[in-house]
């Protein structure tokens, strides 16, 4: 009898991770439709959908960010809003504001007109040429799921997703995003330059005659039950610990810190580093036929959880070290807890 | 519930391979590791034995006295023993959790940590979907694994490299070393050897003419201090004392000759060189005695009479050294010395016992004063001839500078006894310069101090023929017709011809 529940359990287990399994690839070729390349890029950003995370995406201009998530946002059918921040921006721009309306009988009152923040999937481009102020104004949405505006707290519907774009080279008259907001994104994705075999399919799809059309693959409330699909991905103790020990490696005074961690790394990743790698960890492990995830997994998803998280000294900045450069370390040094020395 | 107990079989079998896998892989880990300084390790024993035989050699510590061959066992048995003992201690140091012993598996048959998971999750309590799901994905794997053969761990023996095979090389060096100075320091008849003495006394030879010369160059003046005493000897032998004394040791000359006969015979040159010395030992007795007053006539004629066996007899048992059979090189040098010292008693000028070892020296050629000094040890230990009677009371011990003038200060300066007027060489190397001495060390003359002359030269006037300054050429000033140099038509034409035919073969040889 105990066995046959155990089957059964496990032909369930088996039924989520097949349907979210299915579900993830839906979106990923539809999302590829109008897509070209940047399989890590696309692959990342649904992992953080399915995740449960904000994305931050960083790459010239051109490459293809804000029609990715749009893409992304056909796809899964879900409330889309777009934000396009410039200086200006106020955070009543973005999160809504009270503004006087005529009632029906001619009164006049005052009514919460909520902003584009508000929504299920938003849009937050070029996200550091807006203001700290206005940047802040995402630090609740982002983490709380919730907008507090005067005394009214709205709190927003799952899925939530906020996914920036950011350029890295036009740095001036941009304000660098801080650390308490960088690390409320769970990836960060640096979209690359196409390969030269992907230039062709750019141009056949964008500037011939026919239009690509988006089908809609599922919608917020499917997406609200894959998130609980993954977080339901068993957890060994050999994972929990590789992953504590990844994240105490970037952080230089503790007793994992490698010699390259020491040197030019002057705030490690928080105890969010450890969330983000076991949530992106289970849409790994599921998408690799697994119910419980391993330490490849966690390797998998280390670069894009962790390199927002670590941030450099000045020596580094002067010896062009770079955050990936840290992480590869990390992942070279720090011993699997199995390892045999 | 089969399946899971058949997985949990699985895993333990899995579990128990995985450990004893990895307590071999350390095993091989630790001979490895060990085989890695083994070379250096051989270096110890063969090191420490070299350098303790050179300080029993050298430095005559006596620390540890070793066979040679107990020394190469140990050097061979003590690499042996730390590999044994660094696997001993790998294999056994190693403690491989279950865990780990999966972990194996999970990593060589790329597993993704199913193994793992799946035993972690047998054994908690209660299982979600996920873990119940992933104990059930571990279940083929398992058997998969049980069936899987891990790769063989194969503890080959590691590459030597050249560097340990001169390590090793190195080794066998020092061992052979190491024997070698144990055998010379511990074989005494190596080290005396009648060559090693040979050249050792020629060393010494050279050693003292060098200090010799060295002490001699000092100050010049001291030439004729140390000729000096030789004349006061001299004048002091003018007087009574020295003319008895030469009397007596006259007829002692002929009595010594007349009782043997066989001084002019060159067959028995050694025997001859023994009664030399003999005799001379004795003529300084007897003329010590006379000098002082204290000596027995009729013992004196009682020792003269003796025959020349008997004192051989007795030269035998003084100096034992002398007479071994095999020291033939010790009979020579003896012989050598007897020589001298007959000419010195036909002379009948020694008197002193200082001069006497430097007359043999020039004799011989060969520097012979540590022999020298032994016989007047023995002379002095000798019973027969105590050296006391021949010792002479310091002269001076009044310390005052002008407590003697003359003759009287040239007789008691001897050197001894504080300050005096003047201060008298003694010593053998003094004496040196008074006696004709071939040079015994070559060497290069001396160029000499560097003298660097200067000349004056006076600057004289000279008239040099002055330019007016009006009669120079201006700079401005044209300079005159200059040829032209412009191509005329006709040498245009013949350029440009030249030239456009150059440009048009080409291209006729293309069509």
């Amino acid at each position: 009898m105990a066995e046959q529940a155990t089957t059964n359990i496990d032909s369930r287990a088996a039924e989520q991770a097949a349907h979210f399994k299915s579900v993830f690839q839906d979106i990923r070729s539809e999302v590829t439709k109008m897509m070209v390349g940047q399989p890590t890029v696309v692959d990342g950003v649904l992992t953080a959908l399915m995740a449960g995370g904000h994305v931050l995406l960083e790459g010239v201009p051109g490459l293809g960010k804000t029609m990715l998530v749009r893409c992304l946002s056909d796809a899964v059918s879900v409330e889309f809003s777009r934000i396009q921040f410039t200086p200006d921006m106020m955070p009543a721009d973005i999160q809504g504001t009270m503004v006087l309306t005529e009632t029906a009988s001619g009164a006049h009152e005052l009514s919460f007109q909520e902003g584009p923040l508000i929504a299920n999937l938003v849009l937050a481009d070029e996200i550091n040429r807006a203001t700290p102020k206005t940047q802040s104004a995402l630090l609740e949405a982002m983490q709380e799921r919730q907008v507090t505006v005067g005394n009214r707290t709205l709190t927003l519907d799952e899925p939530y997703c906020v996914m920036a774009t950011q350029n890295p080279v036009e740095q001036e008259g941009t304000y660098p995003l801080p650390e308490a907001q960088l690390d409320r994104f769970l990836f960060k994705l640096l979209v690359d330059y196409p390969e030269e075999n992907e230039y062709y399919e750019i141009i056949d799809r964008t500037t011939g005659t026919e239009d690509v059309e988006i089908s809609h693959i599922t919608d917020g409330a499917e997406i609200v039950r894959l998130r609980e699909i993954a977080r339901a991905v068993a957890v060994p103790t050999t994972a929990k610990t590789y992953a504590i020990r990844l994240v105490m490696a970037t952080q230089p005074n503790s007793a994992y810190a490698t010699d390259k961690t020491k040197a030019y790394v002057s705030l490690g990743s928080s105890p969010r580093g450890v969330q983000g790698l076991m949530l992106a960890a289970k849409v790994q492990a599921i998408l690799n036929d697994r119910y419980s995830i391993s330490t490849d997994d966690i390797k998998a998803v280390a670069y894009p959880v962790l390199r927002h998280r670590v941030i450099l000294n000045f020596q580094a900045q002067a010896s062009n070290v770079t955050p990936d450069s840290i992480i590869e370390d990390i992942l070279e040094q720090v011993k699997l807890p199995r390892s045999v020395d | 519930m089969a399946s899971l107990e058949n997985l949990r079989l699985h895993l333990d079998g899995l579990a128990a391979r995985g450990a004893g896998y990895l307590r071999r892989y350390a095993l091989k880990n630790a001979v490895e590791k060990a085989m890695g300084h083994v070379h250096i390790v051989a270096l110890i024993i063969p090191l420490a034995f070299v350098a303790i035989a050179l300080a029993d050699r050298f430095a005559g510590t006596q620390v540890w006295v070793l066979n040679p061959i107990l020394t190469v066992l140990l050097a061979l048995v003590v690499p042996v023993v730390y590999v044994l003992l660094a696997a001993v201690f790998g294999f056994v140091s190693r403690k491989v959790s279950r865990n780990y012993a999966l972990a194996l598996f999970d990593r060589e048959l790329g597993y993704k940590d199913r193994l793992q998971a799946a035993d972690e999750f047998l054994n908690s309590s209660s299982l979600s979907e996920f873990e119940s799901a992933a104990v059930a994905d571990a279940i083929p794997y398992a058997e998969k694994a049980t069936s899987t053969k891990l790769q063989d761990i194969k503890i080959a023996p590691p590459a030597i490299h050249t560097t340990k095979w001169g390590h090793g090389l190195a080794a066998v060096v020092f061992l052979v070393a190491g024997i070698l100075v144990q055998f010379v320091a511990f074989n005494p008849g190596l080290e005396a050897s009648p060559l090693i003495d040979d050249e050792l006394v020629a060393l010494n030879t050279v050693e003292d003419l060098v200090f010799e010369e060295e002490s001699v160059e000092a100050p010049m003046e001291a030439e004729d201090e140390v000729q000096t005493p030789q004349q006061d000897v001299s004048t002091d032998r003018t007087g009574e004392g020295a003319v008895l004394e030469s009397q007596e040791s006259k007829s002692q000359d002929s009595a010594l000759r007349k009782a043997n006969p066989s001084d002019s015979d060159p067959s028995e040159s050694m025997q001859v060189g023994l009664s030399g010395g003999a005799s001379q030992d004795n003529k300084a007795g007897s003329s010590s005695s006379s000098l002082s007053g204290e000596g027995d006539p009729e013992k004196k004629q009682q020792e003269s009479k003796e025959p020349p066996k008997d004192r051989e007899a007795k030269e035998k048992k003084e100096r034992p050294d002398e007479d071994e059979p095999g020291d033939e090189s010790a009979k020579g040098i003896a012989g050598g010395k007897g020589s001298g010292s007959g000419r010195q008693s036909s002379s009948a000028e020694m008197t002193e016992n200082t001069s006497r070892p430097l007359e043999n020296d020039f004799d011989t050629g060969v520097d012979l004063e540590s022999d020298d000094e032994e016989d007047e040890k023995q002379e002095a230990t000798s019973a027969a001839r105590p050296m006391i009677n021949q010792r002479k009371p310091p002269v001076d011990r009044q310390l005052s500078p002008s407590g003697m003038v003359g003759q009287e200060e040239d007789e008691r300066a001897n050197g001894r006894g504080g300050a005096g007027a003047r201060k008298k060489t003694r010593g053998v190397a003094a004496m040196l310069l008074g006696v004709p001495m071939p040079d015994q060390l070559r060497s290069q003359v001396s160029p000499g101090r560097v003298k660097i002359q200067r000349e004056r030269s006076v600057p004289h006037p000279s008239q040099v023929a002055s330019v007016e300054s009006k009669d120079r050429g201006s700079i401005d000033e044209s300079i005159g017709k200059v040829a032209n140099h412009e191509l005329k038509p006709w040498m245009r034409n013949v350029v440009s011809n030249y030239f456009t035919s150059m440009r048009q073969e080409p291209t006729e040889e293309g069509e």
